[in-house]
């Protein structure tokens, strides 16, 4: 009986690591951390794996999991403090100044997680307000309202940090 | 409109995951065993487990025997040629745990911990080849880092508490006063111990270096006024490498090992008001674009790799190259060599060298195992 069940976590999960990989790598930055976050919630979800296969929509509650990860790693202090200040030396895409993703990056980490993640999964993963919603376990409202303060505080802090001439 | 405000963010080049769900499986499987077995209501094992972890691990910082006699990696640009260099399945007994293996820079030691997530933890050191389970791990302990002489350091909590283990226990880090968290970034064979520490009154980063043998005694280096400043690397005498930033400007900078400090110099032309410096090995450190002897100050520009990079004691730089395709490349004085790109028909992502230069290590897109370059 376990084997079935282990063999059904393999399956499910091996094909769907490059996008949860995605989703944590969105939300922190950083390639490495996005890795330690799916791990972790990976290994969470295989310990109620005998329930949690059974749930109506599967996909979106291994999501919820990734993001909840996030955001209980986001609140340890380190994170909290070193991000407001300190712009990693990343790497830059090609072709693309380096400087313009480190600024945006730093911006977005000073957010409040919850803004953070409610930005992220809007504008780069793509998702509806609904659906954020009910991966933050939180009210379309509060999810709108979220969006526009962040994106506010966003602008602002990208208006102070752009580097001269807004091209970089 | 909103999307154009993070649309930069939408093309960071993402690799395959390394996420390992046997490891989940067996880490999974030891957590369940420990909820059960605290349900039937085993608290004599309990007990008995923290006692043994308590007469191995203290809670007061404590002086250490002899220091360690540090040894110098030879300096030169005149390295070894890399010659031919041939791609195999990694084999070492470790490399099933990645992540949480932890290397020295010379490959010799790797530290993982067993069954991170659970508790009691041990740790599993491989010294040349030979293992040892070392009990007494602290809870909820983050390894870090290890040297060549098999000191290991880590943090848990908060990352409020760091340790090292040395000579045969773990010793609790004094943390400078002030200090609300801590982050440890590297240690030399001496056994020093570089980190950065946070502090709140005021809200301040600082480069902390605990001297090998003394934990109970943290050294805060030197910070210009109003700065905050960021550890990198310490060298084997001590010389600690890193960042000092103020607001959105960051410098790279150099410790010397009384503690004064200075920036490091950026090569002619180089324009960039945020350079950090990513990686040292010996005498030589690296940052997008610059390459430094730490001896002699010489700054270089590099071209052609994207960030940082990873430097080995010859100043040859190991990374991605910066074109679309992100393929593995040697930058050696200015001149850039691709390493292979696949094994066994399927595209492997660089990750690391050894400090030599005559290993690296990667993994394959195809399953994520680990594949080593031996050159």
């Amino acid at each position: 009986m376990r084997d079935e069940l282990e063999r059904q976590y393999v399956e499910y999960f091996q094909p769907r690591l490059p996008q949860l990989h995605r989703l944590a790598v969105m939300l922190c930055g950083d390639a490495d951390r996005a890795d330690d976050i799916v791990q972790a919630a990976v290994t969470t979800l295989y310990t109620r794996w005998r329930h949690v296969r059974q749930v109506d929509n599967l996909d979106a509650y291994v999501r919820r999991s990734v993001v909840n990860t996030f955001l209980t790693e986001r609140r340890g202090r380190w994170s909290r403090v070193l991000l407001t200040e300190a712009l990693p030396d990343r790497a830059a895409a090609a072709g693309q100044p380096a400087d313009e993703r480190m600024v945006i990056r730093a911006a977005l980490r000073a957010l409040p997680p919850k803004q953070q993640a409610v930005l992220v999964l809007r504008f780069l993963c793509d998702l509806p307000v609904d659906e954020v919603a009910e991966l933050l376990d939180c009210s379309p409202g509060t999810v709108k309202s979220q969006t526009s303060d962040g994106l506010a505080k966003l602008r602002k802090k990208l208006g102070v940090l752009a580097p001269a001439g807004g091209g970089a | 409109m909103h999307e154009d405000l993070l649309s930069p963010l939408r093309d960071a080049g993402v690799r395959p995951p390394r996420v390992d769900l046997r490891q989940a499986i067996r880490v999974g499987r030891r957590r369940r065993r420990m909820r059960h077995a605290a349900v039937a209501g085993l608290t004599a094992a309990a007990v008995l487990a923290t006692t043994v972890a308590v007469s191995a691990v203290t809670g007061r910082p404590q002086s250490m025997p002899a220091e360690r006699t540090p040894v110098p990696l030879p300096t030169s640009t005149v390295a070894p040629p890399l010659g031919e260099c041939s791609m195999s399945k990694d084999t070492a007994p470790y490399v099933s745990r990645h992540p949480w293996v932890e290397l020295d820079r010379s490959w010799r030691v790797a530290v993982h911990l067993d069954a991170p997530g659970t508790q009691p933890v041990e740790a599993v050191r491989y010294t040349d080849g030979r293992v040892e389970r070392i009990k007494g791990v602290p809870s909820d302990f983050r390894l870090t880092n290890v040297n060549r002489a098999g000191d290991f350091a880590g943090v848990n909590g908060a990352n409020d508490r760091a340790w090292v283990y040395r000579d045969r226990r773990f010793t609790r880090l004094v943390l400078p006063d002030g200090a609300t968290d801590v982050s440890l970034t590297d240690i030399n064979d001496a056994g020093d111990l570089l980190g950065t520490v946070a502090t709140k009154q005021p809200s301040r980063f600082k480069v902390v270096v605990w001297p090998g043998g003394r934990p109970g005694r943290p050294r805060v280096l030197d910070t210009p006024d109003g700065a905050s400043s960021r550890a990198s690397g310490i060298a084997w005498d001590g010389t600690v490498v890193g960042d000092v930033i103020r607001g959105d400007v960051i410098t790279p900078f150099l410790w010397h090992p009384d503690g004064t400090g200075e920036p490091l110099p950026l090569p002619a032309g180089h324009h960039g008001e945020k350079v950090a410096v990513g990686d040292l090995t010996g005498d030589w450190a690296v940052g997008t674009g610059v390459r430094w002897n730490i001896r002699t100050g010489r700054a270089d520009a590099v071209k052609g790799i994207d960030g940082a990079g990873v430097v080995d004691m010859y100043g040859r730089i190991f990374g991605l190259s910066d074109t679309a395709d992100q393929h593995g490349v040697v930058w050696i004085n200015g001149i850039l060599v691709p390493v292979a790109q696949s094994f066994d028909g399927h595209k492997v992502y660089f990750k690391g060298v050894r400090d030599d230069g005559r290993q690296m290590y990667g993994f394959s897109a195809f399953d994520s195992t680990w594949v080593r370059w031996t050159c």
